[in-house]
């Protein structure tokens, strides 16, 4: 069940994010040792910035930022296809025991679909009319499922949380090496610190250049998790997998892609708004899987299903 | 002496927190009940508007009318899910016959109330197959937990008792059945 899951998940995620604070910290720790050396105080001090100011953003600013940019509208009840569309997801939030999510509408013909809010009752799910176009009632409905999963679980919180972190560690990065490098950074004070001080300063370029790099990898292993997580959740609120196999072939099947997505909110669709190509290098930072095995993965449920 | 009162102290722990998980869980069945039946009586709630627009065009069709009019008595009438369950089948039979009567009717078929009044049912059908699902996934958690060790040696003694499941059929295939072009 869902919230039985939802308990479960608030460990992986508190482990990911324990992850994140080991990466925030080596970062200021570098910071620190290469600029101010104050020691770990100092440090400390800098990773409280840097995850205060990320949690600050995410909780106040990102739902309406990410409406924004992405130009969505609320659902408009006198157009009977959007007056559908809102009672649809009112029906699929009672299977997940939730409020139902606000209904948004972005006029694009690309099909696609994502959900925001910082949490389930503040939940919103948002749908391009390509989507609507060229769905059935039973695929828009586990894509509804898909999204609503999405907000049971605070993947997006979460997303928004692992994004702008991301961004922070990468802007104190790029400025710090740009210093270190204009600069030769902080002087040792003397000959007689020696090796220590030497090796200290090393460690410190070095994580400063491999913190951007797993910041990086951590969140699109969070996304991709959570992809996973919600197209199973959808096929236990709808029953049906093969209207989200059905749903997840139409997103494949269509080369359109959404108009004004960018890199930040990218996790937060059903489909990855930037179409990869599929190398190595595209698999490892893509924030979704690969649309072939996320069916794969629900024609296993869906044979489990069957059977019960 | 020491051990001895370890072990009780872990097995009252244990009897403490079984119970507070049974408490969650009953609550838990008692909201999506709850839910649920918001959703059948509101369908049962749109039976009279549905058999006055079906009188004024089929006003002969007795036996249907007065199979939708019993079916939804008894429905109001029935207490507990699996009661409720069977008797909204029979609600579900009645509203599709009587929905199928726009076939023979298309005076009936063109009433701008009777589409609305269907697009109503049919909505209000897909919110109870979905409430139908918490229900019966919150009542399935309960009775696993009834069924299973330890909870199954007091559980029952401290007064849980055994949900029924809804039909898994009922209450979301009456006017749905029939779709009105």
């Amino acid at each position: 069940m869902l919230y039985e899951q939802i308990d479960r998940n608030r460990w992986m995620t508190i482990g990911l994010f324990a992850l994140f604070g080991v990466v925030v910290f080596a970062l200021s720790f570098a910071v620190d040792v290469l600029f101010l050396g104050t020691g770990p105080a100092g440090a400390a001090v800098i990773a409280a910035i840097i995850v205060a100011v990320a949690f600050g953003f995410s909780w106040f600013a990102a739902d309406n930022v990410v409406l924004g940019t992405v130009g969505a509208r609320p659902a408009d009840a006198s157009r009977p296809a959007e007056r559908e569309l809102v009672e649809l997801v009112e029906s699929v939030s009672l299977a997940a025991g939730l409020p139902a999510p606000k209904v948004y509408v972005i006029d694009d013909p690309a099909p696609n679909a994502f959900a925001t809010g910082r949490s389930p009752s503040k939940g919103v799910v948002a749908f391009t009319t390509g989507l609507l176009e060229k769905m059935d009632r039973p695929q828009v409905e586990a894509v509804a499922a898909h999204e609503i999963s999405h907000i049971a679980n605070r993947d997006s919180m979460i997303g928004v949380v692992a994004a702008v972190l991301v961004g922070v560690v990468l802007i104190i990065c790029r400025m710090a090496l740009r210093m270190l490098f204009f600069t030769g950074g902080r002087r040792g004070g003397g000959r007689q610190q020696g090796n220590a001080q030497a090796i200290m300063l090393l460690v410190g370029i070095v994580a400063l250049v491999l913190a951007p790099v797993f910041a990086y990898l951590l969140r699109f292993a969070v996304s991709r998790r959570r992809e996973s997580l919600a197209d199973a959740n959808a096929v236990r609120l709808t029953r049906n997998p093969d209207a989200m196999i059905g749903a997840l072939e139409v997103l494949a099947g269509d080369d359109t892609q959404v108009d004004f997505a960018h890199g930040l909110s990218s996790h937060l669709w059903i489909e990855e708004p930037e179409h990869s190509r599929g190398s190595w290098l595209d698999r490892l930072t893509a924030t979704h899987p690969p649309i072939p095995e996320r069916i794969e993965a629900l024609r296993a449920i869906a044979g489990d299903a069957r059977f019960r | 002496m020491t051990w001895a009162l370890l072990a009780i102290a872990v097995l009252a722990l244990a009897v403490w927190w079984g119970y507070n998980r049974l408490v969650t869980l009953r609550n838990r069945v008692e909201a999506a009940w709850a839910d649920l039946d918001v959703h059948l009586e509101r369908r049962r709630a749109l039976i009279p508007n549905l058999v006055a627009t079906v009188e004024a065009y089929a006003g002969h069709e007795r036996e249907v009318v007065a199979a939708i009019a019993e079916a939804r008595a008894a429905g109001d009438a029935a207490e507990g899910a699996g009661a409720q369950g069977q008797a909204e089948r029979a609600v579900d039979d009645a509203l599709a016959r009587g929905i199928a009567l726009a076939e023979a009717y298309p005076e009936l078929k063109a009433d701008e109330r009777f589409r609305d009044l269907h697009t109503e049912l049919v909505a209000t059908e897909n919110k109870i197959a979905f409430s139908r699902q918490l229900y019966n996934d919150t009542v399935t958690a309960l009775r696993d937990r009834l069924a299973t060790f330890p909870t199954n040696l007091y559980g029952r003694g401290l007064g849980f008792a055994t949900p029924e499941l809804f039909d898994a059929e009922a209450g979301a295939r009456g006017a749905a059945r029939v779709m009105l072009e």
